[in-house]
């Protein structure tokens, strides 16, 4: 698994850290944190005190939260600790946490850097007072939601996750996203809610099938979800219930019909008027 | 020891009533029947008359029982040793409240699966069954752990009726328990807490005076319904009086995802 970790210099992508942290202490996956900078500015640093328009130190900032990140491992058994080259010490699995600086537009680089890198989840922080916006490039965490092609977690900064909603559609449920469904409940130590997609009477065993399934596999897991059922007519008056769950989690692969509801314009708007973190799985 | 009688269909919403009440059979003994009305609407036109029609019948009920048998054995509900499934013919309500009048039955348990949309909750507080039971129905609508703990939640009317039954089906549960009582104010958008109400726990205390353990909480609470309806949602099981369809209870009881065990007015 790959994580790629977007932020820039604010509070929200610093507080994001030991979330993030904790994800790779749960996955092992491999961490890409990511910073951009606009074309046209660059750091004192790097422009010798000289730069055009110089805004923030962008390589310090990544240095920093790198060093952050990497503090909340244990430095001998975690499989991010480095390899002891003097000792040629190669036995176990080791896991990268790297750092990039990328020049451009925000949501197009992290986009780009997503793809060249093929990359599982993308990992956000936003600012909650502003509408799940960053404070100085607006709105790219909604772009970036509504753009990628891997999964996406927007955080909203000091919004406590104590319960997890989960829009499953009854179509397609994919091993991997009740997998991430999972790691979150466990991450955050939260209860969960699972909501199932009802079109009429005539599909009700079908789903009563694959929900069976989906109860037996988070049984298992010692998860005691609680199950409701939603007409796909009523979904947007269920989900305005936004002070329920601080983390809204939506199935948007292609043949979604979640998808289909919220194409990503719409997301943008269910976003911005949500004050849950969410996790889009793809 | 309670006498339940459970009733099944082959679905989920059954599963999960299932393993709830196997969850609370590792705290007091239930001794189980489990009863099934075939619909029989669903099987097609009756065959015949007479000896054909019979024949027909004879098909469905055992085709009926080898169903819940298989049930109960995938949810390992047969450890427990229930007694064999009764499978009766008619209209379920009245076939219901007839088996509940000639046994000795303490409680009804069913299985219903949880909508956002109330329909189907209010439908059931509209049907013959519950409007004439004499036995707490125990609705299963979601799997909880049972260190979720109990609710009971009534107004000013209910609340107080609620307490024999409490004891009577609970009075050895060792579960933190916790009385609402609610005061609907539909003019404000805010709930005011009334933290340990005196009169709520006076009366409260007579009661529990005989038993060993006091609840863990008891609160009151005056606002919207809406509001109201959000603290009645992490527990494991729900206790209120049956309400009517049209009561604001059944609304709150309607968007609750917990199970609700619904006491009738009188014992």
């Amino acid at each position: 698994m790959r994580i790629l970790f977007a932020v820039d210099e604010h509070s929200y992508s610093a507080k994001t850290i030991p979330l993030v942290a904790r994800l790779g202490n749960n996955t092992w996956a491999d961490i890409r944190m990511l910073i951009t900078h606009k074309a046209g500015t660059m750091s004192a640093a790097e422009s010798g005190g000289a730069g055009k328009q110089i805004m923030v130190d962008t390589s310090k900032v990544l240095s920093d939260y790198h060093q952050q990140l990497l503090a909340n491992f244990d430095p001998v058994a975690s499989p991010y600790s480095q390899p002891n080259q003097a000792e040629n010490e190669t036995f176990g699995i080791h896991k990268e946490i790297t750092a990039q600086v990328r020049e451009g537009n925000p949501a197009r680089e992290i986009l780009t850097e997503a793809k060249e890198e093929e990359c599982d989840l993308i990992v956000i922080g936003c600012s909650s007072q502003d509408k799940c916006s960053w404070r100085d490039a607006g709105k790219v965490p909604l772009w970036v939601a509504g753009e990628a092609t891997c999964s996406v977690l927007v955080m909203q900064e000091d919004k406590p996750i104590n319960k997890i909603l989960c829009c499953l559609d009854h179509d397609y449920i994919s091993q991997d996203s009740l997998e991430m469904i999972s790691q979150m409940v466990t991450l955050f130590n939260a209860d969960l809610d699972i909501v199932v997609l009802t079109e009429g009477e005539d599909i009700r065993q079908k789903i009563e099938e694959k929900l069976a399934w989906l109860v037996n596999y988070y049984n298992s897991h010692d998860i005691f979800p609680f199950i409701e059922l939603v007409k796909l007519s009523s979904l947007e008056a269920f989900l305005s219930q936004k002070t329920r769950w601080g983390l809204v989690a939506m199935w948007m692969g292609k043949p979604s019909i979640l998808g289909r509801l919220f194409p990503s314009n719409k997301l943008a708007r269910l976003l911005k008027a949500n004050e849950s973190s969410m996790l889009l799985l793809r | 020891m309670h006498n339940v009688l459970m009733a099944l269909q082959n679905d989920l919403a059954s599963s999960i009533a299932i393993r709830f009440i196997c969850q609370m059979e590792e705290l007091g003994r239930f001794n189980i029947q489990t009863v099934h009305v075939p619909d029989l609407d669903k099987e097609g036109d009756a065959p015949g008359v007479g000896f054909v029609h019979r024949a027909w019948e004879d098909g469905v009920l055992e085709n009926a029982r080898q169903e819940i048998s298989r049930l109960m054995q995938k949810e390992n509900l047969i450890r427990y040793r229930p007694m064999p499934p009764r499978i009766l013919l008619g209209e379920r309500d009245q076939v219901i409240l007839s088996e509940l009048l000639q046994g000795d039955y303490d409680i009804f348990i069913e299985g219903l699966l949880h909508s956002f949309e109330p329909d189907a909750f209010l439908k059931k507080l509209e049907s013959d069954l519950y409007r004439n039971i004499s036995r707490p129905i125990l609705m299963v609508k979601n799997l909880v752990k049972l260190n979720r703990g109990i609710q009971v939640v009534g107004d000013q009317d209910t609340i107080f009726s609620l307490l024999p039954w409490f004891f009577k089906l609970w009075k050895d549960l060792d579960v933190k328990t916790e009385f609402l009582t609610c005061q609907f104010d539909d003019q404000s958008d805010e709930i005011v807490f009334l933290e340990n109400d005196t009169h709520v726990i006076s009366t409260i205390e007579d009661g529990w005076s005989r038993s060993s353990t006091f609840p863990y909480k008891v609160k009151t609470v005056k606002g919207p319904e809406m509001r109201v309806a959000e603290l009645v949602r992490d527990h494991a099981l729900v206790m209120s009086m049956i309400p009517t369809s049209w009561e604001k209870m059944a609304g709150i009881l309607a968007t609750s995802p917990c199970p609700v065990l619904l006491c009738p007015r009188t014992q």
